[in-house]
């Protein structure tokens, strides 16, 4: 049906504005907040309004907005990693699992099905917790721990895929099987992939920062909106600033990225349809 | 005994698409999983970096003695194989070990916590269903009004927001600004602890009625979209005819999520009870991640697998019972 | 008193435009009222507007008058409460999707009535006698039963407030050919009963000719003729009239070409001034393409300018003879005793099957749904493997440039990230031919060569079938096998596509293995048939034996479901 509301791209705007500006931040805060890290220790905590400080300082003295600006790299830049990291792996696999069947599915499906029999953040937290591990540890489990999903979403559409009937003509054509995958079934799940990309991140973003919160993930001393946040509880009655700031920043991070994936995925989805 | 008759009875019984044969198959699923998951769980204390024996000592002074102890109590020098086993056989009869921190059984250690984390999980819970399920239906019902397009847009941020950071803000402004609800802690037992429970409840449940309301929402508009809803009004059915239709055939996809709630409902208790210094199983597991207290850890890891399979498992259940299709032709 | 139908002016707006346009049709009781028209041309809008069940974002004005009762259909579908089920009912055309498939059938059948009523075993069985159930059925669930089934079903459901007026949206279009002829006659029964006025919706105009006692046709969401029965079709007035009936294959005889209306069917809001049909029409003139003609006349209507008299000349029709001399020690590939299971539990989907092709022979293959077309066909071209027999080719090439093949759903059939040309120059290639065939091969099918550069989605069902066909004879295949290649498309398009066929057997002389259900259309193309019937080849012959003496009695069974709708 070729039947289409007219739908100005709001959501693409409305989401665009934070996201680009969290952008800014995650790419220039070395130059916009050289010293976000300064300690200043005679400060101590203020509250939002003081000279200079416009979400006040922390216990060090810090500002908590320039923490926040230089923040945005380790909020952003792992979840990106973790969503890119655990795609590919979704796609190669999924494909592969998809299109071949076989004992490689059945291990595949398996293994997603004993990762989705626990919480995500509970299995995060014991494995980074237990290994010590840093940073990019941690982006290493959630690849580990996102990837299952991403596997078997690519799989289904994948198996849809190889079910119609220009896959089949494909067949008949005498086509190779990396043709056929490469030139006829991924470009048609490629759009799937990428929306289901962009929700992921959103969902690393609060899980990272979630360990984050919990001790784990960041190093101490290295600007995060979880740790900042996890800060904040001793500061409540003395600076709200130290709380409000970085849970927004979170919120509305996370909310733009979902609201984006949503909107892409249900273009894709009526563009399939449509079609 | 005619062997015949209890032969034929018995193939009856598991015949195609019985429900005896269904739970079975499905029981035998969950256990098989289960004692997947057991071996891994145990496994995490040999792939925990450092000797076994040394992270089980935890912060006491290292003696030979002590470590030989350690070694005999937990079997360490056997093969991995029969530690494992030794540990279930354990494990089956509620023995986790001791904890390393705290110089108590896990069990004990566990009895005393549990109750909290399940009185929180429970009016999340009940919360997200009151509220979700509800709204999702008229929201779907309205589609496109003012209700569904505010709710939707809310349902958004819910589902993006992290339980902590909504958990901080409503500590801050009901908590400590507006003063309406204790801040921190789990209260003094009978009503008081339902009041301290109340500000954690709602921040699990924001995150979960988000995502029951969604799904509620699209089970219920991709059944307005079936032709027997027009039909039914094409034959005159009464509203309120057509919306049991609906919602029965609704039910079964949203019951099914509400199961697949469960995994989350756990997961989100953990950063609650931290938020909120609630003295639960969640706080426990992070604690005791932080401080390496393995068999605290195993044991929690252990028991929420199971919780969460169960359900899983009670849910496919009734599943079965509700649909007539997978009633009649036997399980997907 | 007036107890039937009368619709006055209809306006049906969509998000894109007019949807139907000044629509009028009566319907008395005992009478049956087709209305014909091929896909998208508004049947089920306007029954859906006189329901009150257009869907969101579709609006209607008008008048419709019920018996006593007048309703005005702006108000919406408010005006209709509690005349819906109880004046007028409408039956739907899938029986799989119009029942709730998790309430019992006694239950939905008696929704509508009393609460007393509806408790009564009694009612219960009486309601389901009308239609020919037994009595356990009420206890059953919908995806028990088989789709003829469902559909008597939800027809004793549709009456269960006994209305005096009925609406069927295709309500045999979905069953299989022997079904339908059934659950026609159930129909027409229930109404000589009850006494009631029917408002049949079909495409098919076989149906509407042996069973209505008017018929209206709509194009492009306009009533363009209307007349008594088959009258309609016999003298047409109007030129797609005309042109519809002449695109329908006749059973009874081969055509040397069917003759087609060129292009294909319009949105109903992409028709700009003049007369609807002008773009297609061959008796256009000036005034047709600046004034759209108004529908006039008394017995019967018709809205054309220069309307068809019987003074007009008619061309004579063309019959050829369909028996072809058999080259019998020719043969392309031989097909022995071919079986196969897909589950242990399941019948053989194919029985112990043997098929023989002789070099540039067409051969068709006829059945039912669930009969093992398309299962053989898969077999032959390699798509899915068989448990037992024989499939063997006289010749050595690769596979590909032995048999390619053309699905029924030309829209699936196409890649929609690829444009045209590089779909036909990836099959051009993947036989060693090169890329700058496609113009020649868009040319062969009949489609200008800068649809080259289009997408799929840009292109209506039967110009996407025929680049299905550009494709499967790319390779230069000694067999063509096509499973249902017309069965999606609308009539006019559909002896577009056969036409096409025809022409290319004859000009590259390969194979056809034609598999349909429809026997009239198998008719137009080829020379020898087999009938297929659960999973067995049941008959075969030259198509014009099997016509006119089946052996069998499924292809009897078959023959006369065809021949009297
Ligand atoms: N939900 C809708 N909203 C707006 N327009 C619609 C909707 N559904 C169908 N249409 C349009 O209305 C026109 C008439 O459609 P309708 O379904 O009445 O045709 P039809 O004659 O019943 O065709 P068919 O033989 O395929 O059933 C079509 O052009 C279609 O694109
Ligand atoms: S009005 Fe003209 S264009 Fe229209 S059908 Fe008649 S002759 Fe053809
Ligand atoms: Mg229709």
């Amino acid at each position: 049906m070729k039947l289409r509301r007219s739908r100005r791209p709001i959501i693409p705007i409305v989401t665009g504005i934070p996201l680009s500006i969290i952008a800014i931040f995650v790419i220039a805060s070395r130059w916009i907040v050289p010293n976000a890290t300064r300690q200043d220790i005679m400060t101590g905590v203020t509250s939002p309004g003081t000279t200079g400080h416009l979400f006040g300082t922390d216990q060090l003295g810090r500002d908590i907005t320039q923490l926040a600006i230089a923040g945005a790299g380790s909020a952003v830049v792992g979840p990106i990693v973790i969503a890119l990291g655990s795609m590919m792996i979704g796609i190669l696999l999924g494909t592969f699992a998809g299109y071949m069947g076989g004992w490689l599915d059945l291990l595949l499906s398996k293994y997603a099905d004993l990762l989705l029999a626990l919480p995500t953040t509970l299995v995060a937290l014991v494995v980074t917790g237990l290994v010590d591990g840093g940073y990019w540890v941690t982006v290493l489990v959630l690849i580990m721990l996102f990837s299952p999903t991403d596997i078997r979403m690519v799989r289904g559409s994948v198996i849809a895929q190889s079910g119609r009937p220009y896959i089949e003509s494909a067949k008949v054509l005498g086509l190779g099987r990396t043709r056929i995958m490469f030139r006829h079934i991924l470009p048609n799940v490629l759009p799937v992939a990428f929306s289901t990309m962009l929700l992921n991140v959103a969902f690393a973003l609060v899980s990272m920062s979630a360990l984050s919160f919990l001790g784990l993930g960041v190093g101490p001393g290295v600007p995060d909106w979880g740790r900042q946040l996890s800060d904040s509880r001793d500061l409540l009655d003395r600076n709200w600033g130290s709380l409000v700031l970085p849970a927004m920043l979170i919120i509305i991070t996370a909310a733009a990225i979902n609201l984006l994936g949503d909107w892409l995925q249900e273009r894709f989805e009526e563009r399939s349809v449509s079609r | 005994m005619d062997t015949a008759h209890s032969y034929r009875r018995l193939t009856q019984l598991l015949s195609r698409g019985s429900l005896t044969r269904f739970v079975i198959v499905r029981l035998a699923a969950t256990g098989l999983l289960l004692l997947v998951l057991s071996f891994v769980v145990f496994a995490l204390l040999h792939l925990t970096p450092g000797d076994p024996a040394r992270n089980l000592v935890g912060v006491r002074n290292v003696t030979p003695e002590l470590l030989q102890s350690i070694r005999d109590k937990y079997h360490l020098n056997d093969p991995f194989m029969s530690q494992y086993l030794h540990w279930l056989g354990n494990v089956l009869h509620g023995d986790f070990g001791e904890s390393i921190r705290n110089n108590t059984t896990v069990t004990t250690l566990l009895s005393d916590r549990v109750t909290l984390t399940l009185q929180l999980a429970s009016l999340s819970f009940v919360l997200t269903v009151l509220v979700a399920v509800p709204l999702g239906i008229a929201a779907a019902w309205r589609s496109g009004s003012v209700l569904d397009r505010s709710v939707s847009a809310a349902s958004i941020v819910g589902i993006g927001a992290p339980t902590y950071a909504v958990g901080l803000l409503l500590l801050y402004v009901f908590g400590l600004w507006l003063d309406i609800f204790p801040v921190y802690g789990s209260g003094d037992g009978g009503l008081d602890r339902w009041w301290h429970l109340v500000l954690p409840a709602i921040t699990l449940a924001s995150g979960l009625a988000a995502m029951v309301f969604k799904l509620t929402r699209t089970a219920v508009i991709a059944e307005l979209n079936q032709d027997y809803v027009a039909f039914a009004q094409s034959r005159g059915l009464s509203h309120r005819q057509i919306r049991s239709l609906v919602l029965r055939n609704a039910m079964i996809p949203v019951a099914t999520s509400l199961g697949l709630v469960f995994a989350f409902l756990f997961g989100g208790t953990i950063l609650v009870e931290v938020t909120f210094a609630l003295q639960g199983i969640g706080s426990l597991l992070a604690g005791s991640v932080t401080f390496k207290d393995l068999p605290v850890v195993q044991a929690i890891t252990l028991l929420t697998a199971t919780v969460i399979a169960l359900t899983a498992l009670t849910v496919d259940i009734l599943y079965y019972l509700v649909d007539p299709r997978v009633r009649k032709r036997g399980p997907r | 008193m007036n107890r039937g139908l009368s619709l006055n002016n209809l306006i049906v707006t969509g998000p894109a435009g007019l949807i139907v346009t000044c629509m009028d049709l009566q319907v008395e009781p005992g009478q049956t009222v087709a209305l014909v028209g091929e896909s998208g041309s508004g049947k089920s809008m306007t029954a859906k507007a006189m329901t009150g069940l257009l869907p969101r974002g579709v609006t209607a004005t008008g008048t419709l008058q019920l018996g006593e009762v007048t309703v005005d259909l702006a108000l919406g579908p408010q005006a209709l409460l509690g005349l819906r089920g109880q004046q007028i009912s409408l039956l739907l055309q899938n029986p799989f999707t119009s029942l709730s498939p998790v309430h019992r059938c006694g239950e939905q059948i008696t929704a509508a009535l009393s609460p007393e009523l509806r408790r009564s075993k009694e009612e219960i069985r009486r309601r389901l006698d009308e239609v020919d159930l037994p009595e356990r059925v009420a206890r059953q669930y919908p995806f028990e039963l088989s789709g003829g089934m469902r559909q008597r079903v939800a027809l004793a459901a549709s009456l269960a407030s006994n209305p005096q007026i009925l609406i069927g949206d295709e309500p045999t279009t979905a069953l299989d050919v022997t079904t339908q002829r059934e659950m026609l006659d159930l129909l027409e029964r229930i109404q000589r009963e009850r006494d009631m006025a029917l408002l049949l919706i079909t495409h098919d105009l076989g149906v509407a000719q042996e069973r209505a006692d008017k018929i209206l046709v709509m194009y492009a969401g306009r009533l363009v003729e209307s007349g008594q029965g088959a009258e309609v079709f016999a003298h047409a007035q109007h030129p797609y009239t005309a042109g519809l009936r002449d695109s329908v294959p006749p059973l009874e005889h081969r055509l040397v070409e069917l003759r087609a209306i060129a292009g294909s069917v319009p949105r109903p809001w992409e028709v700009a001034v003049g007369c609807v049909f002008a773009p297609r029409c061959d008796r256009a003139d000036e005034r047709c393409h600046n004034e759209a003609p108004e529908l006039v006349g008394t017995a019967s209507q018709v809205a054309c300018w220069k309307p068809i008299t019987t003074n007009d000349i008619h061309l004579p029709v063309l019959t050829v003879s369909d028996v072809q001399t058999q080259n019998t020690d020719n043969e392309l590939v031989v097909i022995t005793g071919i079986s196969k299971r897909f589950s242990p539990s399941a019948p053989l989907a194919l029985d112990n099957v043997d098929i023989s092709i002789h070099s540039g022979e067409a051969v068709g293959i006829v059945g039912e749904s669930g009969s093992g077309k398309t299962t053989l066909a898969r077999c032959l071209i390699g798509l899915e493997s068989f448990d037992s027999g024989n499939i063997s080719w006289s010749i050595n090439t690769p596979m590909a440039q032995r048999a390619q093949i053309v699905f029924q759903d030309p829209t699936s059939a196409l890649n929609p990230a690829m444009t045209i040309g590089s779909a036909l120059a990836e099959a051009l290639r993947a036989s060693h031919r090169d890329k700058s065939e496609v113009p020649a091969l868009l040319q062969l099918v009949g489609l200008p060569a800068e649809y080259a550069n289009s997408y799929p989605s840009g292109l209506s069902g039967g110009e996407q079938q025929r680049v299905a066909i550009a494709r499967s004879i790319a390779p230069r295949p000694k067999l063509l096998i096509c499973d249902e290649p017309v069965s999606s498309l609308d009539v006019s398009v559909q002896a577009q596509i056969l036409n096409l066929m025809n022409s290319l057997l004859k000009e590259l002389g390969i194979a056809l293995l034609f598999i349909t259900h429809d026997l009239a259309v198998v008719r137009q193309v080829v020379s020898r048939v087999y009938v297929m019937s659960n999973g067995r080849v049941v008959e075969s012959g030259t198509m014009e034996n099997v016509l006119l003496s089946p052996q069998h009695e499924y292809t009897r069974q078959l023959f006369s479901s065809v021949a009297r709708k």
